[in-house]
């Protein structure tokens, strides 16, 4: 096979018909008679019968079949019948060596020009037909470089006054499925200059003039190679391979050199791949789950798919699913997320250096990437498990330009429900979601992409009140290429969220309660690769926002209810942002953003108006001032800084400091320990001031083994204001004046985070250790009552010590075992301080919030995933997922709580899964 | 299958609940609790004054020999007596409705607590307690409207009264003689003068009172209309064996004290599912003088009260089905029969053979002795 490789070296792209090398007469004939036969054993007869030499890579051609039948006929003449009807070629030169390709033959030929000679007009079109140095080229195709060895001319060779720097774009998409290949690798080594690819695939380099060896590396990927020559700015785009051609299984190694080499700090990325692996409750891949085992992310617990990450509460998350924001991201009762894992390509979690262009939350930014679809050919998958089903679809529209996914889960818990106990006969659950994309590319400077989300869910818990909420989203991109050095993405979106909760089992006031947000946005977003130095990123975003904070209104004829409707409320946040990415030296680099956000509460709006100074209270209420549509009520705003710094000590080992600052304008107002589905949400207005937040952290990173393994330690600081609280017996429902059950607090959070992550070879997955703490203070007197007499307390979610090993073992390619395992300390929680006798029972009589922590958290899971064969050619792909959740069964408490029964008081630990769940799912891909 | 998916989705759905035991260190309490709406008509007024006491302990604590006082903004003073262990009384207050009070309680320690003022809070009549039947039980439901529509926020309180009989009515008993190495059995009249049936045990009374705050408010509907569930009598339950009753009292509250009750309830009777409301401190209107932050439980509260009761006969019900798993078995007199057979069972009546009883029927005990589980003693009200 050797002699392929150094074959291939002559590889060119014209297409040169087979017959115009047909004419070695002196060739000696051959007899065969081959039904179906392998190239393999073609060749081995015609070397025997003809004494000639071919050079083939055979496992280019292990699914080709050859039926020749020939009497005495000339070698020549036997070969272009055996090929006739494929994309089968062979060239030959003048001492019996043939060379057997696919697709295109070989030119044997030297380039003219090889030797330094004059250009002729045809073959200076042959070049550039590979490159492309002018924008009036536009609409012809950029040819793709596909070879190793052949060396790629970029740009125009005869510009008389280069430039010393050439930029060259491009993209990087999969050979096989034409899907870009997001956060891949692109870099040289001498000197090192190097970009990702975003989301699209795209890249976009300036290197110095001359040649380069340039490497590309991806996850999942094969590590490739381009010899290029670089003359003037031009395009290029590569195809990469697949490691495994027809199974996405096999983890390959991830960005090995992101984690050092990036400015990110406090940046996770898991793709899809990984997520699936980690075992769940009933099998179900999640991606928040899994997400939460990441170091620094906490939930309150298992009913719960809230994250809270570094100290943060679950509303400070920005959760975007393609540029949609998505407001309550779970499923049944909390349990599942509400994201379908075949449409999900990979999850970005930013904890730490937020980049500018996103803002608008304090904490973490959930990013949330689904897969474009197969641009080749319809395929399609399919998942049974204990409680959902799925379906996806994908395929191309217009092959190789635009191609769709679609994809559906649902739920027949239903019917499960009424198997239960008569006492829960009346439980009900269902939800179902649905994810549209569509991509499409006009030509090669322009795409568009469409989203579309839904999310629906309605469940009652063994009572007549039943609860529903739906997400919608919507969001039209546009990705334009202006130039090599200038990109830019154009999003317009819609966004809603809405609950509702119908009562009617008394019917005097039996009453349907509504809410819901939606937002309108625009952002646009411009990527400027200025030199080798400096990439800017600048933009601006727009989001208006109208909720309809609670409408309750009666339900049938008898009710009494009185319709009541809390105003609309109506805002525009807007943000315009710039980012330096600068390359100080080799080693050291920065990441400087600013982002200037200014916030407009709009009317019409009646503002109720406090005395100053004191509690605001109903008693204090001294005035209501109407306001007209479009008045700005209220003005918030200021400047937001992302700064992150990285010194490289060597290849493998870097320090990076950061800092950042946020402001939140909208948040969620609950007083439930887990993120429930009624949580409402509540604009910023002149009684309730945006929440503010900065963060300062510094890490260690640090390969080992060849970049195989990933370590690093990260430590944060974060002060949290107007972080807000509630008042005790706070009504969050339908309260005309909530800003006198809310209170604003300070928080502060601090810790530790350590993650060893090893994701290549049979044994991978990671080691996540964190501690943290969170605390909160109140002891402002004027704003009423005192916490914990102003004391700092800890947040329902301070949990300072917590242990994940995510581990999966590749037995071989069919057959993997995962087990995963998490510690955590309980979580804070608020007990009585005394038991009083009142209304004819024990109570119990509560003081200081959080002051104690149910039982510590621990649990294990297992699953294996078996795999159907691996034949290339066969209908559908099967795989089954068999595991158990809770191995050892713990009863771990989710809540702890005492509880006035029949006069008395009595205490209970709930745990929700408290014993091992065993679950089957089964997954066929077609 | 069945199985295996109950298996599945029980814990999903509700959990597991287990028994929790308190933490070993318990922070210090003892604070005051007062409970009792001041009632200003022409009735009495109960205020009951407690303590705070550990989650680990259970027994009451009473606050003995404190001051109570009603203050009204016009001057006047109305003093309570404490007529049982932290039960202080008042008769015939008759407050003006249109004025405001304040309590003040002094403890014997020396504290001295004040209420906010207060005005009369309106409380209309109680309009029925109806009953519905429902899967072979009965709901009681209570309703009540204000055609001033300036109530608003209701509490009720009910107490259950039920008469029960015993299965067999007795006229008989063991007679034991006690001998140092052994015992003989014999049986006898009660009553051996008239040889009655002896009716202290066998007509009894049962007793429940409200354990859980009922609230309901009509904030939200255009008419001071409310309706609320009571109880719910189970089919076939022996509440109905007989003769059942129910007195309903009803208070009518200001927003803020029945918010502080809304809080309470959520706290200590409304908790336990995922998504309940965190515990939240209890803020009253009742304060130590000396020190704003010291924890008072309780909010002192003007309402006239209404009470209504209602009695629901088991004949009016005839499928009502409440049975027991009584049955009699005969018996020789003789001591050693007796032991044999007799032991732990209560003779009812006999056969007698010239006077002297030679065989005799007896039942289980519960199945003769009503006071076992109830009270021999008939209520005042009690129409039979």
């Amino acid at each position: 096979m050797r002699q392929i490789g150094t074959a291939i070296l002559f590889f060119l792209i014209v297409l040169f018909s087979n017959r115009s090398y047909g004419q070695n007469d002196s060739l000696p004939t051959v007899t065969l008679d081959l039904k179906n036969v392998t190239l393999n054993e073609f060749i081995t007869q015609l070397e025997k019968q003809a004494s000639a030499r071919f050079y083939y890579d055979s496992t280019a051609f292990d699914s080709i079949a050859i039926t020749v039948v020939v009497q005495q006929q000339p070698l020549i003449k036997v070969l272009e019948q055996a090929f006739a009807h494929s994309d089968v070629y062979y060239s030959t030169d003048n001492n019996k060596h043939f060379f057997i390709t696919r697709g295109k033959p070989i030119d044997l030929l030297l380039p003219v020009g090889f030797f330094g000679g004059s250009k002729t007009d045809q073959n200076k079109q042959q070049q550039t037909s590979l490159t492309d140095n002018s924008d009036k080229e536009d609409n012809k195709p950029v040819e793709k470089a596909v070879l190793e060895n052949k060396l790629y001319e970029v740009g125009d060779k005869s510009v008389i006054n280069p430039q010393a720097t050439v930029t060259m774009a491009g993209y990087i998409r999969d050979a096989k499925s034409g899907e870009p290949i997001v956060g891949a690798s692109v870099y040289i080594d001498k000197p090192r200059i190097g970009v990702s690819t975003d989301q699209y695939g795209y890249y976009s380099l300036s290197l110095p003039r001359g040649r380069h060896i340039l490497n590309i590396q991806s996850i999942g990927m094969k590590d490739t190679r381009r010899q290029i020559a670089l003359y003037t700015d031009g395009k290029m785009n590569i195809d990469l391979q697949g490691t495994v051609l027809t199974l996405k299984r096999v983890i390959i190694s991830a960005q090995k050199l992101n984690n050092v080499k990036g400015t990110q700090m406090g940046l996770q990325k898991i793709d899809i791949k990984t997520i699936k692996q980690v075992p769940v409750v009933f099998g179900e891949a999640d991606i928040l789950r899994v997400v939460t085992t990441l170091p620094g992310v906490k939930t309150v617990g298992e009913a719960s798919t809230g994250l809270n990450v570094r100290g943060g509460s679950s509303d400070q998350n920005l959760i975007l699913f393609n540029d949609a924001t998505i407001y309550n991201p779970s499923h049944f009762f909390g349990m599942f997320s509400a994201f379908n894992p075949e449409v999900v390509k990979d999850v970005e979690l930013y904890k730490a250096s937020i980049p500018a262009r996103y803002g608008g939350r304090l904490s973490s930014v959930l990013n949330i990437n689904s897969r474009e679809g197969n641009k080749k050919n319809i395929t399609g998958s399919a998942g049974l498990g204990l409680l959902t089903s799925r379906l996806d679809i994908e395929g191309p529209l217009i092959k190789d330009k635009s191609s769709f996914i679609i994809g559906g889960r649902t739920t027949y818990a239903n019917w499960l429900l009424n198997l239960l106990p008569d006492q829960y006969k009346d439980s009900k659950a269902s939800f179902y979601d649905v994810n549209l994309n569509i991509s499409h590319e006009f030509n090669k400077k322009n795409s568009l992409f469409v989203t579309g989300y839904l999310s629906s869910d309605r469940f009652n818990l063994n009572s007549d009140t039943v609860y529903g909420y739906n997400n919608k989203n919507i969001s039209l991109k546009w990705k334009h290429i202006f130039n090599n050095k200038l990109n830019a993405l154009i999003t317009g979106g819609y966004d809603r969220y809405e609950y509702s909760i119908n009562s009617k089992k008394l019917p005097l006031s039996a009453y349907r309660l509504g809410f819901d947000i939606n937002q309108t946005y625009f952002k646009a977003h411009f990527n400027y690769y200025l030199n080798n130095k400096h990439t800017l990123d600048f933009g601006l975003n727009s989001l208006l926002y109208k909720l309809h904070p609670g409408s309750y209104q009666p339900l049938g004829e008898k009710s009494l209810v009185v319709p009541d409707e809390l105003p609309a409320e109506q805002a525009l946040e807007s943000a315009l942002y710039l980012n330096d990415h600068y390359n100080i030296s080799n080693s050291l680099s920065v990441d400087a953003g600013i982002r200037y956000s200014v916030y407009n509460y709009l009317g019409p709006q009646n503002v109720n108006n406090y005395a100053e100074g004191i509690p605001k209270t109903e008693d204090n209420l001294v005035g209501v001032t109407p306001y007209s549509k479009g008045k700005f009520i209220k003005t918030y705003g200021g400047p937001e800084y992302r700064v992150s710094l990285r010194y490289a000590f060597t290849d493998s080992f870097s320090i990076k400091a950061g800092f950042n600052s946020q402001r939140q304008y909208i948040h969620s107002l609950s007083n439930t320990a887990a993120m429930a589905p009624t949580d409402i949400w509540k604009l910023s207005d002149p009684n309730i001031k945006p929440q503010r937040g900065e963060q300062f952290s510094l890490g260690l990173y640090r390969n080992f083994k060849a970049n195989t393994i990933e370590a690093s330690v990260e430590v944060y600081y974060k002060n949290i204001e107007n972080y807000l609280d509630y008042k005790s017996g706070a009504v969050l429902v339908m309260n005309h004046h909530i800003e006198t059950d809310v209170l604003g607090t300070k928080g502060k959070a601090y810790g530790v985070e350590v993650l060893i992550k090893k994701l290549t070879g049979k044994l991978n997955g990671w080691i996540s250790y964190t501690w943290s703490r969170i605390l909160l203070k109140m002891d402002d007197p004027a704003a009423g009552e005192l916490i914990n007499r102003g004391m700092f307390y800890p947040a329902n979610y301070d949990k300072p010590h917590d242990v994940t090993v995510i581990g999966n073992y590749r037995i071989n390619h069919r057959f993997s075992l995962s087990l995963n395992a998490t510690y955590s300390t309980g979580r804070p929680i608020t007990l009585p301080i005394g038991i009083f006798n009142y209304g004819g029972s024990l109570r119990t009589l509560y003081a200081d919030r959080n002051e104690y922590r149910i039982p510590d958290y621990f649990r294990s899971d297992f699953s294996m995933n078996i795999d159907g064969n691996h034949k290339v050619h066969q209908l559908t792909h099967n795989s089954w997922t068999i595991g158990v959740y809770n191995l050892t069964g713990r009863k771990n408490p989710y809540s702890v709580y005492y509880v006035s029964e029949g006069g008395a008081v009595n205490g209970y630990k709930l745990s929700i899964f408290g014993s091992a769940i065993p679950y089957v799912n089964f997954n066929i891909r077609f | 299958m069945v199985k295996l998916f109950c298996w599945l989705l029980v814990p999903l759905l509700i959990g597991c609940k287990q028994g929790y035991e308190a933490p070993a260190k318990l922070p210090a309490t003892g604070y005051l609790v007062v409970e009792g709406v001041v009632h200003n008509g022409n009735d009495t007024t109960v205020v009951k004054l407690s303590r705070t006491t550990k989650l680990n302990n259970k027994a009451l604590q009473p606050e003995k020999a404190a001051l109570i006082e009603l203050h009204g903004k016009d001057n006047s003073v109305y003093k309570f007596t404490e007529h049982a262990e932290g039960e202080y009384r008042a008769d015939h207050l008759g407050l003006d409705k249109n004025q405001q009070y304040l309590l003040e309680i002094r403890t014997a320690d020396g504290r001295k607590y004040l209420s906010e003022y207060v005005p009369v809070i309106p409380n209309p009549p109680i309009d029925s307690i109806s009953w519905l039947q429902e899967n072979g039980g009965l709901q009681l439901n209570v309703s009540t409207h204000n055609p001033l529509n300036n109530t608003r926020y209701y509490q009720w309180e009910y107490e259950e009264t039920w008469e029960i009989n015993s299965q067999y009515f007795s006229s008989m008993k063991y007679l034991i003689q006690q001998f140092p190495t052994y015992q003989i059995y014999d049986v006898v009249f009660r009553d051996p003068l008239t040889r009655n049936k002896d009716s202290s045990i066998y007509y009894c009374w049962q007793y429940n009172k409200s354990g859980n705050l009922l609230l309901r408010s009509s904030a939200k509907q255009s008419q001071d209309i409310v309706n609320i569930p009571l109880v719910f009598i189970p089919h076939a339950s022996r509440h109905l064996s007989v003769l059942y009753s129910i007195d309903v009292k009803q208070y009518g509250w200001s927003k803020r004290g029945y918010e502080y009750l809304e809080v309470m309830k959520k706290n200590t009777e409304l908790i336990g599912s995922l998504f309940d409301a965190q515990p939240s401190q209890l803020n009253g209107n009742i304060h130590n003088v000396d020190d704003q932050t010291e924890p008072v439980i309780g909010f002192f509260n003007i309402s006239p009260l209404q009470e209504k009761r209602i009695f629901l006969r088991n004949i009016d019900f005839p499928d009502w089905g409440y049975k027991t798993d009584c049955s009699q078995i005969k018996i020789v007199n003789l001591s050693d029969s007796i032991k044999r057979n007799g032991i732990g069972l209560v003779p009812v009546e006999g056969f007698t053979v010239n006077g002297l009883i030679v065989e005799f029927w007896a039942a289980k005990e519960n199945c003769v002795d009503c006071t076992l589980v109830g009270s021999k003693i008939k209520p005042y009200y009690w129409p039979r």
